[in-house]
């Protein structure tokens, strides 16, 4: 049993330009001119140490067993008409927007990944009415962000940007109250 | 000589558990790893928009990063003050909050409307970095 949870995150981004020959295959990377430099930063979210279920995050542990999941609470428990947890850790996403969690508490700490291989995942954070889906994540990469006191984990919604669809896994983690 | 230009960026998170007051960290067991993501901003076709140290008020239009029309597609921002500041994306929800030393990074939606002010009032200062 868990007496205390935090999350701590990082950003790391390096803008390059890489300039090619024309005649040849050799080419040379390096920093765009400006900021001529990596950027980044890390920080630690703290977060509820009872979440709402076991699905704040989208994964199992891989040592867990069957009879772990003893919560037999309705709504909060984590029996798996409750938990919701995709069983192998992924979601799979079409373009139709979908709320990660009905949970309407303050959310603390967002974490989402494409785990697809071809198309977007797109991220709102204005629930539906109406929707913004102004954060893009391409097939491997993530967002990680520490929510503002007011913005509740039900306002978080997906899809994918094609037809095809696409796979995300995600932690999200209410606010300490 | 032909150029082009990329952004490579990772976000990654390690979800941590007490299970003793006062006692040592664990990772999380409902997670059981720690997380990343790794890919290459998309349509990068020009060098980006970077700035060391832009001033944040408690005014979100006073420090606009990217407005309508700018067709930005990627956004960094680090608070390199010591007061919070709170991030939007939509011109008016502001939902990402960065206390000092943290940073958020991700593609955006060309239609983005990128401001930035402080919570719930006082001065701190930005490192960003847009591109497109």
């Amino acid at each position: 049993m868990a007496v205390d949870r935090k999350v701590i995150f990082g950003t790391y981004v390096v803008p390059t330009r890489i300039d090619t020959m024309e005649e040849d295959s050799i080419s040379k990377i390096s920093f765009q001119d400006s900021p001529g430099k990596t950027l980044g930063g890390k920080g630690s979210a703290e977060i509820d140490t009872t979440q709402w279920n076991d699905a704040w995050t989208s994964m199992f542990h891989t040592q867990v067993k069957w009879e772990d999941l003893d919560h037999s609470s309705n709504d909060t428990g984590n029996r798996w008409e409750d938990s919701h947890e995709p069983w192998n850790g992924t979601l799979t996403l079409s373009t139709t927007g979908v709320p990660l969690t009905t949970d309407g508490t303050n959310c603390g700490f967002l974490y989402i990944k494409n785990t697809g291989s071809d198309k977007n995942a797109l991220v709102s954070l204005t629930a539906d009415s109406p929707a913004h889906y102004y954060m893009i994540i391409p097939p491997g990469g993530s967002i990680c962000l520490r929510g503002n006191p007011g913005f509740t984990c039900s306002e978080v919604y997906v899809k994918a940007s094609h037809a095809d669809g696409t796979t995300i896994e995600w932690i999200i983690a209410q606010l300490t109250p | 000589m032909a150029t082009t230009y990329n952004v490579r960026y990772k976000n990654h998170c390690t979800p941590q558990t007490q299970v003793i007051s006062d006692g040592r960290w664990y990772l999380d067991s409902d997670c059981g790893r720690k997380l990343t993501g790794d890919c290459s901003a998309q349509a990068i076709g020009a060098t980006g928009n970077y700035e060391a140290s832009k001033a944040v008020t408690a005014t979100g239009s006073e420090c606009e990063l990217s407005a309508a029309g700018d067709d930005y597609e990627f956004v960094f921002i680090k608070n390199t003050g010591s007061t919070d500041i709170v991030v939007t994306l939509n011109d008016s929800d502001y939902h990402i909050l960065l206390s000092e030393g943290e940073a958020f990074a991700s593609e955006i939606d060309p239609d983005a409307i990128v401001r930035v002010k402080t919570t719930p009032s006082g001065t701190s200062t930005i490192e960003h970095y847009e591109a497109k």
